[in-house]
């Protein structure tokens, strides 16, 4: 029997705060078709806190197997500790496309995509006072490791992430000792 | 009887200039012990052996997996940093497991990394959408979650503490300074080993002060760090008032703060309140690099990423 390979799209919007608004522009119609056209197979969405609502109604709108999803395969869920295990599906493997990681700029979901050299669309939550993660976003694109989208630029942010290979990871991005070092340096020891 | 202007003058002389006097005299002592604190070159001690005792910060979320990045680059020489306390806070079980967590693969001999971990074969089960399906997902979770799969939370060579919360999200902040002071309060009781349930340290650590605290920013490292410093600061007057104050000793307390590496241009909260109090302040990008408290304080340092 041939397997046909998955192709994931992962999207993430963290732990604590949530972020209703990215939620409901990829659970959506014009998204899936978006998605279909570059041939992902699966949708795999960590909704948050408050997400439930959203995935519940789109579970009602849009059954598994229904016409509007257009062949995508959507899954979804609150919360997982091991997320880094479901971002794993995304990497090229056998059976495996590449496939791409849709985050809120959270840390922890960065430095995955980054360590498994995953292409990243980092969006922004414009609804936390702190603009830090705008920072961050900013910065990462300019280093081409991730592509910077407002919410409702997502289509766009997906064609532009296709069209440019992932800058891969120069590892270790600083010195391996540089902790034990600080360390050591706080010490008193003789030589 | 006198006038109002007199009874005003009176209150004023009596009461409020000594007030005045006073906090002047408190927070001139906090500064010079702060900067003295920050550029004193420590004398080179021979530790003699003497077991290194690390204790690290765990916060929220971001803050948990940023640090175990960290632990994970730094591979650090489970016997020289013989002995590690992790601090979490009350109800962030999150932090406390993967702390766990890292110390069993640490036991196994193996720092942990995503890109070897093996995924588990029942990833596609997540898109299964029917409801029978959920609780089945929903029933193994909790198992996973039972006491009995736990890793431990203390061993021969770490153990894992829990402190009341600093601010809860969405606290009042009527009542937060009372559980900042309650955080403060169980911080200075974990650094001198008085924690109610701490876990004694091994018989060859002279002292129950960690040598050295690591952490990058949760609230709880505020109350942690000023702890060190209010610490350092008995132990110090005491030293000069039993006239040890010059006799070379090993430094213990010392405190290093690395900030989040989500911070790119402006430093957190933590960091701010905390820049003119750790003795090593490290950030993880250039624009970060060389900034300090006020003039004279000791810089902040560029080491590149520390996380990755």
């Amino acid at each position: 029997m041939e397997m046909i390979s998955t192709r994931l799209c992962l999207v993430t919007v963290g732990a604590t705060a949530s972020f209703e608004r990215l939620i409901r522009q990829v659970l959506n119609e014009p998204f899936l078709a978006q998605l279909a056209k570059y041939h992902y197979t699966h949708l795999l969405v960590q909704y948050g806190k408050n997400g439930e609502k959203i995935w519940n109604e789109f579970n009602e709108k849009f059954p598994p197997g229904c016409e509007q999803l257009q062949g995508v395969t959507v899954g979804g869920f609150d919360f997982k500790p091991d997320l880094w295990r479901y971002m794993r599906m995304a990497v090229k493997e056998q059976n495996q496309d590449l496939g791409i990681i849709i985050s809120h700029a959270g840390t922890g979901t960065i430095l995955d995509a980054l360590r498994l050299a995953l292409p990243l669309i980092i969006v922004p939550n414009p609804d936390l006072a702190d603009n830090h993660q705008e920072d961050l976003a900013v910065e990462m694109e300019q280093m081409k490791y991730a592509v910077r989208a407002d919410i409702e630029d997502l289509i766009t942010a997906l064609d532009t992430a296709e069209a440019q290979a992932p800058e891969q990871l120069s590892r270790p991005h600083g010195p391996e000792d540089a902790l034990t070092g600080l360390v050591s340096d706080q010490l008193q020891d003789v030589d | 009887m006198a006038s109002p202007v007199e009874v005003f003058w009176e209150l004023f002389w009596k009461i409020l200039v000594p007030i005045a006097v006073l906090g002047l005299l408190a927070v001139s002592i906090i500064v010079a012990s702060l900067f003295i604190s920050q550029n004193a070159t420590l004398p080179k001690v021979d530790r003699r052996g003497a077991p290194l005792h690390i204790l690290i910060v765990l916060g929220s979320g971001g803050h948990t997996a940023e640090m175990l990045y960290m632990l994970n680059k730094a591979a650090f020489d489970p016997s020289v940093w013989a002995y590690r306390t992790y601090v979490t806070t009350s109800g962030d079980n999150f932090s406390a497991n993967k702390a766990a967590e890292f110390e069993a693969k640490l036991g196994g001999g193996q720092h942990d990394s995503a890109a070897q971990r093996d995924p588990p074969a029942d990833n596609l089960s997540i898109f299964e959408r029917s409801p029978a399906e959920k609780e089945n997902v929903k029933n193994l979770a909790d198992k996973r979650d039972s006491p009995r799969d736990k890793p431990p939370t203390s061993g021969k060579s770490f153990r894992i503490l829990e402190v009341p919360r600093a601010r809860r999200v969405h606290q009042s902040y009527l009542t937060a300074p009372f559980s900042t002071l309650h955080c403060l309060w169980a911080c200075l009781l974990i650094l001198s080993g008085q924690f109610h349930g701490e876990e004694p340290l091994p018989s060859n650590h002279e002292t129950p002060y960690p040598d050295i605290i690591i952490t990058n920013g949760p609230a709880v490292a505020v109350c942690m760090m000023l702890a060190a410093k209010i610490l350092r600061f008995f132990i110090f007057v005491s030293r000069w008032l039993t006239g040890r104050a010059s006799a070379p000793e090993i430094a213990r307390l010392r405190t290093i703060y690395v900030e989040s590496w989500a911070r790119v241009r402006s430093l957190s909260v933590s960091g701010k309140l905390l820049l003119p109090v750790a003795d090593s302040f490290v950030v993880q990008w250039r624009p970060l690099e060389g900034r300090r408290a006020w003039p004279g304080m000791k810089k902040t340092q560029y080491k590149g990423w520390l996380v990755i």
